[in-house]
């Protein structure tokens, strides 16, 4: 993801990263994962609610986790502990000025993610086709 | 009236890093954003 970023803000769409640990987690994650992107944090959970995020047991046994959180780990990523709701699934909102949310995508499971390519496509698209 | 378990977006609000809360709709107020929404933070 951090690759298509540049691509994304120069589509104009700032990217914003929204958890549910505490401030303090918040803080290191923008410190030490995404430095230079603004990092929000919503324990009580309502975004995700609002937003349709799933959050569920199944999500986070899925056998794909197990797969994804191997291939993250050959890739470097490792990680540290669960510092949010354990069974929260996360996601990506393109969400527009007036309000209107022309692109989403739930995650099905723990590591279930959209290709960059495809995110940036599918923003560029629907910015492309909206008034 | 919105159910108050569960507002609409414009009404939300989230923390920053340092605690002090953020009106969730300013984030996009000005331009277009892609709200990442994380699992957790670890």
């Amino acid at each position: 993801m951090r690759d298509v970023i540049p691509d994304i803000e120069a589509a104009g769409v700032s990217v914003v990263i929204l958890g549910n640990g505490s401030t303090p987690q918040a803080a290191r994650f923008g410190q030490e994962i995404a430095p230079g992107l603004p990092v929000y944090t919503d324990p009580t959970l309502q975004t995700y609610r609002a937003l349709g995020a799933r959050r569920s047991l199944a999500g986070i046994l899925h056998p794909r986790v197990f797969l994804r959180a191997l291939q993250a780990r050959r890739s470097g990523h490792r990680q540290t502990g669960v510092e949010g709701d354990a069974w929260q699934l996360g996601g990506l909102f393109l969400i527009l000025p007036d309000g209107a949310i022309p692109y989403a995508y739930h995650s099905a499971h723990a590591g279930d993610h959209p290709a960059p390519a495809e995110v940036l496509e599918n923003i560029r698209r629907a910015l492309a086709t909206s008034p | 009236m919105s159910d108050p378990r569960n507002p609409s977006l414009a009404e939300l609000e989230v923390r920053d890093p340092v605690g002090n809360p953020v009106a969730l709709r300013s984030l996009w107020a000005s331009r277009p954003v892609l709200l990442v929404m994380v699992r957790h933070f670890g």
